[in-house]
């Protein structure tokens, strides 16, 4: 194995684990608010292969920055949608728990 | 530098395990305050990792928008909302936890593709202008398109929060 891989090993692991631990939140949480938390934190450990692939592969860096700052204000969408939506249920509510949305699905 | 030579290098190992201690906490932390400020510490760990390994752009985007904006955006939700009064049932950990392994089993399948991944080759740090460039170029119909969508999401949030 080449001593340059290692890094982009140890950041794709990362962006494994991190992807891991979202999918652990997105499961096991029932507040809306933690559920957003691991959105974000997907999105993040998602964007953090596309720099960590064009810094070893050295030609696109340029693309995979672009590629971030589409994914990142594509996040910010999300976050600002979903927290707004958050505010209301906890208006209709008084709680931020999922379960207490379902009559939503109709 | 791009991806130094090195065994392991440590300083990305200590923003590794900083990131990933932050999102443990922020999803586990008891306080869900607590939380949000961890998310944030571990969009930092992010932000400074894209800044080491050259993606000088990328980086200062997150610090802005992820830190500055979506972070102070969730702690005033955070504040705004308070603590949730139902508490987590614990089968529900288990659940994720299984979903996670099963998520991360396939992840690995996966990862040993990097094996077959050409050699690499260094460039050299690029220009600003070379991004903007293209991002005015190639990409000008995403960014109208992502202007659209975040006005639309900004009037939408509003509507919906006004009453």
């Amino acid at each position: 194995m080449m001593v340059m891989e290692l890094n982009l090993i140890m950041v794709s692991t990362l962006s494994m684990i991190l992807f891991v631990i979202g999918v652990y939140g997105l499961v096991s949480k029932r507040n809306l608010l933690r559920l957003i938390f691991s959105i974000e934190i997907m999105i993040n450990a998602a964007t953090l292969n596309f720099v960590a692939f064009a810094a070893y592969l050295g030609s696109s860096m340029s693309v995979a920055q672009i590629a971030g700052v589409i994914i990142i204000a594509l996040a910010a969408a999300e976050a600002a949608a979903g927290l707004s939506l958050i505010l209301e249920a906890h208006r209709l509510r008084k709680d931020v728990v999922v379960d207490q949305l379902r009559e939503m699905k109709g | 530098m791009i991806f130094p030579p090195g065994p392991l290098d440590p300083i990305i190992i200590f923003l590794a395990t900083l990131s990933v201690m932050s999102a443990i906490i922020a999803l586990e932390s008891r306080q869900i305050v607590y939380g949000a400020v961890s998310l944030i510490v571990m969009f930092l760990g992010i932000s400074a990792i894209f800044l080491y390994l050259g993606g000088l752009y990328l980086g200062v985007v997150q610090l802005g928008v992820y830190v500055g904006a979506i972070g102070v955006l969730i702690l005033f939700a955070v504040i705004l909302v308070g603590e949730s009064r139902t508490p987590e049932p614990n089968v529900n950990r288990i659940i994720g936890a299984t979903a996670a392994m099963i998520v991360l089993g396939s992840l690995l399948v996966g990862f040993t593709a990097l094996q077959m991944l050409p050699a690499p080759h260094h460039v050299g740090a690029q220009e600003l202008s070379r991004i903007a460039s293209r991002l005015m170029r190639d990409y000008g119909l995403v960014i109208v398109a992502l202007g659209s969508l975040l006005a639309s999401t900004a009037f939408g949030s509003v509507m919906i929060t006004r009453r």
